[in-house]
């Protein structure tokens, strides 16, 4: 009995200690949940004073500066191409045409290629098989990867560097990074797009823009409308300096577009809803009005969208579907792009987007839109419809590109200008680099 | 004490000390100086932006000290315009250029003389000497070499004071004996004696540099008009580093005009130039 007491004592004693510490720890619980809602909390307490540093570099990230430091013994000057990443998502666009561009240029030079990231890590997978595919005859194993996307306010990021590296860049805070560098040559500066208009009016968009303000680059323009537009900003400095190029993504070697006669006709969106430029509700507006107002009948048609992944299909007011098929890889691209008659590509940017000149070359028709000093496609390819930049004239773009026969299609191959090959699209430009290399700069 | 005296044995030298606050720290400095070191023309104190108090207390401090002149430059922290400004209120030949967080250890006494003595050599440029942290027996500074992939780096940093000098030394470890007097690219600005005319006649510290790397341009540019950077081994000053200045982000444009002085100063096909066994080591530190 006296055991059994003491048993039970022991236990209401336990019970308590737990049933005390339990309120103690809810009472500390209650206690830190209340000051972080009242904000008087260590941990969300708002600080009163930070360095200009962690601010600026804090709010944007991209131009953290990049520090030179000393080259490794006996390494040569090497052509150095900086990107933000160098994902294995795969190669494509501008990130494509610089590896090219650079690559090409290394092997001119007889130099070493060094790749920078400068803001996100990627391991540079299927390097080897995207120089193969360009005909690029460089060691994937050779080439030097460097990542200094790690860099912060308080993380300084070093660069090993020789004042006469070559370097190439072409995203604008890229260019910003490097301008700083003492180099005796100046940058290679591949304006690709107008990077100011990717922003609202701010901060962002005037660092991007006076980018194109210096002169300590030589400046080259994917496209010669590229170029026409950075003279008419009245960039001078461009203007007089300016190189361009005509990228070579032809894909006519890989076969034509082919003939859906008789069948149901093939539409293709390129669907990106995040790259604000290709006008992705815009076209959705046009393809809803072209599919009901007669124009075209859902029942002669396939559409489909690619470009993006997580998106839903789309069903319009026609009934007709948008079927989304995503990010596409390269070879499934190529595959799926000759069964399309009808690309809709918008780009509200200076230049043509790969896209339209690549649907253009195997003979879809295309339907794109006007930029500012972008009004007439025509020398690229009759396949090309250019609009305006309203839903009313996409609509009629789609409906004319629509109307285009297969023949008609075919027929305008035979005047269609579009690049098909690197090294001769880019032997005028790359001779015109070498001369500005030529031109050392002066250290103050 | 070797208290400045008007004897006939006493340096021609005139220390400049910065100080940002820190009364008793600075002190700390100057009373091991003139307790273990030569006596010597002059200190010069050189306020920057200190607090009144903090000032005051320095002047309490040396009120009895005739030789011990305070000034304030009171602009914005430039690390060589303060050096400038303090090099030209000094009246000695010889300038000991010493930060405010070192302290001069019994065991060392006769080291200033020995750099003095270097410095005097008109082939010489700047001198220094070795520099332990706080708990006198890790390296804070060895001399200074050009490290490929890296910038200007102290010599033997974080390894042990006490190994470095064995007779035993592991020669891998410490390829060169800093008990020897070693020819190098630079030593740091923390500890750096030279004779004025020399420091005047090349423009003094460069003044586009601002936190960091003046100290090492001035040696490198030196090195280029003859005037060797030397390290004088044997004895060592304590360098209680960042204890004197709150930390400060390096900004850019100290990296850049980094990398232009030392680019003049680095071989690119061997490295640092007086001390390639270690630059040639990648992992070496």
């Amino acid at each position: 009995m006296q055991f059994a007491l003491r048993v039970i004592r022991k236990l209401a004693n336990i019970g308590h200690k737990i049933t005390y510490k339990m309120a103690v720890l809810f009472a500390r619980i209650e206690d830190k949940s209340l000051r972080i809602l009242l904000g008087t909390d260590y941990s969300v307490r708002a600080r009163s004073e930070m360095t200009f540093e962690e601010k600026i570099y804090s709010s944007i990230p991209l131009i953290v500066p990049l520090n030179p430091s000393l080259p490794a013994i006996g390494r040569p000057a090497k052509v150095a191409l900086v990107v933000p990443s160098l994902t294995s998502r795969g190669f494509y666009g501008g990130v494509a045409t610089a590896l090219i561009f650079a690559a090409k240029l290394a092997e001119r030079h007889h130099m070493p290629l060094r790749i920078i990231q400068t803001s996100e890590t990627g391991d540079g997978r299927g390097l080897e098989q995207f120089f193969t595919a360009n005909g690029i005859a460089i060691d994937a194993a050779s080439v030097e990867l460097i990542d200094i996307s790690a860099r912060r306010y308080n993380i300084y990021g070093y660069l090993d560097m020789r004042p006469d590296d070559i370097f190439i860049v072409s995203a604008w805070w890229d260019a910003q990074l490097i301008e700083q560098l003492p180099l005796t040559h100046k940058f290679i500066y591949l304006i690709q797009d107008f990077e100011p208009i990717f922003y609202a009016n701010g901060d962002m968009a005037v660092l991007a823009e006076n980018t194109y303000r210096t002169n300590r680059f030589i400046p080259v323009c994917n496209t010669e409308l590229m170029y026409k537009f950075m003279t008419h900003q009245g960039y001078d400095y461009i203007k007089d300096n300016g190189l361009w190029f005509e990228p070579a993504v032809s894909r006519l070697a890989s076969g034509k577009a082919v003939d859906n006669t008789g069948k149901k006709k093939q539409l293709f969106l390129y669907g990106r809803p995040n790259v604000e430029r290709n006008l992705f509700h815009l076209s959705l507006d046009a393809l809803n009005r072209a599919f009901s107002d007669g124009g075209l009948v859902a029942s002669e048609w396939e559409i489909w969208m690619a470009g993006q992944n997580n998106l839903p299909n789309i069903k319009l007011s026609s009934g007709a579907i948008i079927k989304n098929l995503g990010k596409m890889g390269m070879d499934e691209y190529i595959t799926f792009s000759k069964t399309i008659d009808v690309a809709l590509t918008p780009m509200m940017a200076p230049h043509p987007n790969y896209p339209t000149l690549e649907f253009a070359s195997i003979g879809s028709a295309v339907v794109t839109t006007k930029y500012v000093t972008k009004h007439d496609l025509s020398n690229y390819s009759d396949n090309i419809v250019i609009t305006d930049l309203s839903v009313e004239a996409i609509t009629a773009g789609i409906k004319k590109a629509a109307s285009m026969s297969y023949e008609t299609r075919m027929k305008n191959l035979a005047t269609t200008t579009i690049a098909d090959n690197w090294d001769k699209t880019l032997a005028h430009t790359l001779k015109g680099v070498d001369e500005q290399l030529e031109q050392y700069l002066k250290f103050d | 004490m070797s208290e400045a005296t008007s004897s006939s044995d006493k340096l021609d030298l005139s220390v400049v000390i910065p100080f940002h606050n820190k009364a008793k720290l600075t002190m700390l400095a100057v009373d091991s100086l003139l307790k273990f070191g030569p006596r010597l023309r002059e200190i010069i104190l050189l306020s920057n932006n200190s607090s009144p108090d903090e000032l005051e207390a320095i002047k309490l401090a040396t009120v009895s000290r005739p030789f011990i002149k305070i000034f304030e430059y009171n602009h914005p922290f430039n690390y060589q315009k303060l050096m400038n400004f303090g090099v030209e209120q000094a009246t000695g030949q010889f300038l000991l250029l010493l930060n405010n967080d070192t302290e001069l250890r019994p065991e060392s006494a006769g080291l200033i003389e020995r750099m003095v003595a270097k410095a005097a050599d008109p082939k010489v440029g700047i001198v220094g000497c070795t520099l332990l942290y706080g708990d006198g027996n890790t390296i804070q500074h060895g001399g200074v070499f050009l490290r490929p992939k890296g910038q200007a780096e102290h010599l033997y940093a974080g390894r042990r004071y006490s190994q470095s000098i064995a007779a035993d030394r592991d020669v891998s470890i410490f390829p060169y004996d800093i008990t020897t007097d070693l020819a190098m690219t630079a030593v740091t600005g923390a500890v750096q004696v030279v004779e004025k005319a020399k420091y005047v006649g090349v423009g003094g510290m460069d003044t586009r540099f601002i936190i960091c790397g003046g100290d090492v341009d001035l040696c490198i540019r030196l090195n280029h008009t003859g005037m060797q950077t030397w390290f004088v081994g044997g004895g060592f000053l304590l360098h209680k580093e960042s204890q004197s200045r709150a930390f400060i982000p390096i900004p850019y444009n100290d990296f850049y005009w980094s990398y232009r002085s030392y680019m003049q100063g680095f071989d690119i096909e061997v490295g640092d130039r007086y001390l390639p066994a270690i630059t040639n080591q990648e992992d070496f530190r």
